[in-house]
């Protein structure tokens, strides 16, 4: 099967725009990209696209122009980034088009989401009697994972402040101020052991990425990063994942394990290769928990690892380089494309003053959505 | 037994779910099919009353809508929110009545039925666990 390559990648700055619409920001972010790739947006001929709150992703070509291409819309929840990239490195894949975008934007009203229990074939009452937030899941699962596997409250702050600190290296980013350990550890509690500066909120951006195959990378002689991998999984029976009304006696790993495991399978490559990652930290713990469910480090292990600074920019495996969703915010249908974004940066070796040092060679992302999807792509320079 | 919604059974006498005929899982709340093995036979179980706190949480600010107390702002009362592991093994969620005992995985709690009240009258019975009395 030949390679995917990434030619064009584009943001607009995550957080909080005035005066521009999502949809604006996913079309500024689509520009960028193509500048970036040398292309016109009549050479596209294929693209998948999501957003939550900013309308069909589709009407963006109104803005970048009536080509007549494909477009297809898709929404995974907080995986829809990964699921247009997954979606346009298959169309890559199978010949469909010589060029393909995956777009994502949005702009969400302050304060957390509210999601709908009919769209998520989970009866009313669950919501009605107050069980269907979704930061009760973030805390249900950390709160036992912090039991079986003796992860402290201290390292969950210090994840936060690394976010933090990272997103302060990182223009684009909406949390550009360092936030301290003792404000993290005394911010208002929102579902124990989870703190309000433990999250991360929703908020607006775009991003894009332009996808073209390796044999066409070759005819251009241009550099590319390619996708080594690109997997996505659904949740299996027996796993623990977001809304579920009941587990089941006997838990089983996560659709991100799943993801995750058939990744490096297809890659060729284990966790250990792995030089910059990104995954999902929707809150502290879910960047704790997905640690160990992508493979980077047994359960249990991320105590010691991020005491000792190893997930750190300077550390041994630098996690979410660009302050993640905690300092980046989330606009849902554009973080996942944040996330290789972030990646192709790094192994460009253009991330600026949080550049990982010795030139990573290979990268990693990981999202995770719900009810239960997870989309992970492994990322090289050759 | 006191059906609240079409697939919502309990009463004193414990939680009424649903466990698959083919493969046995069990599911809550009622199932009409099996997400382990796409079987359609089901048949209902009662998991009883008492069970061990398998996690927890709290919820400290006020669900938005369409929870049923989403617009009571003043006074808002704190709820527990956790997986209670039945005998039978599955593991309920639910809503967690506070006291001044901490929760703690491992503890044994109790089924409560509980009715959430509104100041104009109107009422939503609810299941509840708390800790069990010794
Ligand atoms: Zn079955």
């Amino acid at each position: 099967m030949e390679r995917v390559a990434i030619i064009g990648i584009g943001l607009h700055p995550f957080g909080r725009t005035p005066g521009m619409s999502g949809l604006d920001q996913g079309v500024f972010a689509a520009r960028k990209a193509l500048d970036d790739a040398g292309l016109k947006w009549s050479d596209i001929g294929i693209a998948f696209g999501g957003s939550r709150s900013s309308g069909h992703a589709m009407a963006a070509t109104n803005q970048l122009g009536l080509t007549g291409l494909p477009f297809i819309n898709l929404y995974t929840g907080c995986a829809t980034g990964g699921s247009s990239l997954f979606a346009a490195a298959n169309a890559i894949k199978s010949g469909a088009a010589k060029y393909a975008m995956a777009i994502g934007f949005d702009k969400h009203e302050r304060g957390a989401f509210s999601p709908s229990a009919k769209n998520n074939d989970i009866p009313s009452w669950v919501s009605e009697t107050g069980l269907m937030v979704t930061t009760q899941f973030f805390a249900l699962k950390l709160q036992r994972y912090m039991h079986d596997y003796n992860i402290s409250h201290d390292t969950l702050v210090k994840v936060a402040e690394k976010a933090f600190k990272n997103g302060s290296l990182n223009p684009n980013a909406w949390r550009k101020s360092i936030v301290s350990y003792k404000e993290i550890a005394e911010s208002k509690m929102i579902n124990d052991p989870l703190r309000k500066y433990m999250f991360c909120s929703p908020a607006e951006g775009g991003a894009a990425l332009i996808l073209t195959s390796e044999t066409e990378v070759r005819k251009m002689g241009v550099k590319a990063v390619f996708l080594e991998a690109t997997e996505m999984r659904t949740k299996n029976y027996g796993s623990f994942e977001v809304y579920d009304t009941c587990l089941a006696a006997n838990i089983q790993p996560t659709a991100t394990s799943n993801a995750a495991k058939a990744a490096f399978e297809s890659a060729g490559i284990g966790p250990d290769d792995i030089d910059v990652l990104q995954i999902q930290d929707t809150e502290v713990g879910a960047e704790i928990m997905h640690l160990a469910e992508n493979g980077f480090c047994k359960h249990g292990d991320q105590e010691s690892l991020i005491q000792n600074g190893e997930t750190l920019i300077s550390g041994r495996i630098p996690v979410n380089t660009d302050g993640g969703c905690i300092a980046n915010g989330e606009p849902i249908g554009a973080s996942g494309l944040r996330q290789v974004y972030e990646i192709c940066l790094q192994l460009r070796g253009q991330a600026g003053s949080r550049q990982v040092l010795n030139s990573p060679k290979v990268g990693y992302t990981h999202v995770y959505g719900s009810p239960g999807v997870s989309a992970v792509n492994i990322l090289a320079t050759s | 037994m006191d059906t609240v919604y079409e697939n919502l059974v309990f009463d004193d006498n414990g939680l009424v779910g649903s466990q698959c005929i083919d493969c046995k899982e069990y599911f809550f709340p009622k199932t009409k099919s099996c997400s382990n093995c796409s079987s359609v036979d089901m048949t209902n179980k009662n998991f009883g009353t008492k069970g061990r706190l398998w996690s927890w949480t709290t919820q400290n600010l006020a669900p938005k809508a369409p929870y049923f107390l989403h617009d009571i702002k003043e006074d808002y009362q704190i709820y527990g929110v956790g997986f209670i592991e039945m005998p039978c093994g599955v593991k309920v969620k639910s809503r967690l009545q506070v006291s001044t005992v901490k929760f703690e995985i491992g503890q044994r709690m109790e089924l409560k039925t509980s009715i959430l009240e509104k100041p104009n009258g109107e009422t939503l019975p609810v299941f509840e666990f708390r800790i069990e009395k010794e």
